[in-house]
């Protein structure tokens, strides 16, 4: 899921790590943490308990081969050294988007997702109703929710632009 | 009572409004012009930021810009390495410009918003300082701020109490964590005060093999954490590029080409600066706390966005619990000037008592159901309305089926982008 959200969605190097969005109730469940990271900005080791025991094989996998291995219950989000660069979501903090994990977490059993920010490589964050319009039809995303609107991609017209924008934004 | 906070010409342009000392509204210039790290004035953002409290510029009671002291450095690393080797000339030309616009603040000030009234330059460590401490959750605790690239002063600390900030001691350039990080950035191909975060993510991959040469050769660090580095191996002070022929010896090659092949090296690189940056902040932190007694710490600065060394600060460092501010950059420092003016120059009293006193960094434009349609029926976009009830469950059982959804829901977020 990494590699695939990496080359698809926002076309940066496949070695870039994915953070997870963690329920908070249930963030110490999976995380060697029990506090708040509410902006990303605290990175924690992945419980022992929902960690995935490696063959022999795997544990010889060097550099970058090493993302090929999944590494926990939540492999998308695990980097090669069983760290993570949480968020958590509280009630109090964002209760549109804590209310959608809860969901998740019925529907799955699992109280974690990928969450990455709204932009592609070199392009500024997401503003207007139309920037996230245009971020989403160049890139493989499939859906987007914006306010109480759901677009579906495949109901989209075709999206023309007599440009390449790989051009436009200069790479980081 | 309103104060506006800018930060300009420099990096990541700004602005913030406190009102009553509360942060009501943020944002960074780039999300507006859809510029990357757009330095210009932030005109965008100030209008944004007038426009969500409902104001007029003649209505605010301050502005307070944030200043940099030392523009000098990063102008010189980005010049030199877009346009070697006209740097020096390109350089001599961007000095004076900004001279000019800082000088010219308050024409610019009135020329763009009509504004003559206070404007205020606070002491820059103080609002970096200020961007810390004011909007975290505690009443009283240790600061530290760790410059990014290119300040003076590259890494500060104190203490802050109720509306007081007291700064107790500073590194200065050029000995400073943060260059040595951007040095490795520039050797392992990436960009200079962008791409810190891709060393960061590509360290785990590497064995921390060039960790002990960094330690011997390159810094003389002490156990307090303080530390010189030694400028015979960075060219960042007089050369064109951060690295210099004695540093390519030192670690065996040239800088990896941008874009080039990612190969074990650089992986092993960047674990190794990882190791060693994670030590220097891990000694800072204990030499802070022994030296103040405080339970906790407040971050700011390009540093503590290396969240890789903030785990290890909470789980093996001597504080009960840290903060860090989110904006830690210069958009931080528009948010850090304001506050200045509020609680160290106005003097008004500073009372924590809500948990989380930094008001989530949702600071930003949210557009409403009504605004939204709108844009969809003037460009023929097919969609559909769901009711609010509905949202959570539809949204979360498209994750579950393993698309890809994006998800543009309230106020824009102020910090940086990943």
């Amino acid at each position: 899921m990494q590699s695939v959200m990496n080359l698809k969605i926002k076309y940066r190097e496949s070695f870039r790590p994915f953070a997870p969005t963690v329920l908070q109730e249930c963030v110490s469940e999976y995380f060697e943490f029990e506090g708040q990271s509410p902006y990303m900005l605290i990175t924690a080791p992945v419980r022992e308990g929902k960690r995935r025991k490696l063959s022999a094989e795997e544990e010889k996998l060097f550099g970058i081969e090493k993302l090929k291995t999944l590494r926990s219950e939540v492999p998308a989000v695990t980097h090669v050294d069983y760290s993570a660069r949480l968020q958590t979501v509280s009630e109090a903090s964002n209760p549109r988007y804590h209310d959608m994990l809860k969901a998740f977490y019925e529907l799955t059993g699992c109280p974690v997702i990928i969450n990455t920010s709204f932009n592609v490589r070199g392009e500024p964050i997401v503003c207007t109703p139309g920037d996230a319009y245009t971020c989403f039809m160049r890139t493989q995303m499939d859906y987007l929710i914006m306010g109480n609107y759901l677009l579906d991609k495949t109901r989209q017209p075709e999206w023309e632009e007599d440009f390449d924008w790989r051009d436009h934004f200069e790479a980081d | 009572m309103y104060i506006l906070g800018i930060s300009a010409f420099y990096h990541d342009s700004a602005a913030c409004l406190v009102k009553d000392g509360e942060i009501i509204a943020a944002a960074q210039e780039e999300r507006f012009t859809r510029k990357k790290h757009d330095f210009s004035f932030p005109k965008n953002a100030v209008k944004y930021c007038l426009a969500e409290a409902g104001i007029k510029a003649r209505d605010l009671d301050y502005v307070a810009f944030y200043d940099k002291p030392f523009i000098k450095f990063e102008r010189l690393v980005k010049s030199y390495l877009a346009y070697v080797p006209a740097g020096i000339k390109s350089f001599l030309q961007a000095m004076p410009l900004w001279l000019k616009q800082k000088l010219f603040l308050r024409d610019i000030l009135k020329e763009e918003l009509a504004y003559e009234g206070k404007l205020i330059f606070p002491e820059h460590h103080q609002s970096h300082a200020a961007s810390a401490f004011y909007p975290s959750p505690f009443q009283e605790a240790a600061i530290l701020t760790v410059d990014g690239v290119g300040e003076w002063a590259t890494t500060s600390y104190g203490v802050g109490r109720d509306n007081k900030i007291n700064l107790m001691a500073e590194l200065r350039f050029p000995h400073s964590l943060g260059l040595l990080y951007s040095a490795f950035t520039y050797y392992t191909g990436f960009k200079v005060n962008s791409g810190e975060y891709k060393v960061m993510g590509l360290a785990p991959y590497g064995e921390p093999k060039y960790a002990d040469l960094i330690f011997n050769e390159l810094m003389d660090l002490k156990p307090d954490g303080s530390f010189k580095l030694n400028l015979k191996y960075f060219d960042y002070c007089v050369g064109l590029k951060m690295t210099n022929g004695r540093f390519n010896k030192l670690f065996d090659g040239p800088p990896r080409k941008p874009e080039s092949v990612v190969t074990q090296r650089e992986m092993d690189l960047a674990r190794s600066v990882q190791v060693v940056t994670e030590e220097v902040i891990l000694r800072i932190a204990r030499h802070i706390h022994k030296e103040t007694g405080q339970k906790y710490l407040c971050l700011a600065g390009g540093v503590a966005l290396n969240c890789v060394s903030n785990g290890k600060i909470l789980r093996d460092g001597p504080y009960e619990n840290i903060w860090i501010q989110p904006a830690a950059g210069d958009a931080g420092g528009a948010v850090g000037a304001a506050l200045i003016v509020y609680y160290d120059y106005l003097k008004n009293q500073r009372k924590v008592e809500k948990k989380e006193c930094w008001p989530s960094s949702y600071l930003g434009p949210a557009f409403e159901n009504g605004q939204i349609e709108e844009f969809f029926k003037s460009n023929n976009i097919p969609y559909e309305e769901l009711q609010n009830k509905n949202i959570s469950r539809r949204v979360a059982r498209l994750l579950a089926d393993e698309k890809v959804v994006g998800w543009f829901q309230g106020r824009m977020e102020f910090g940086p982008g990943h």
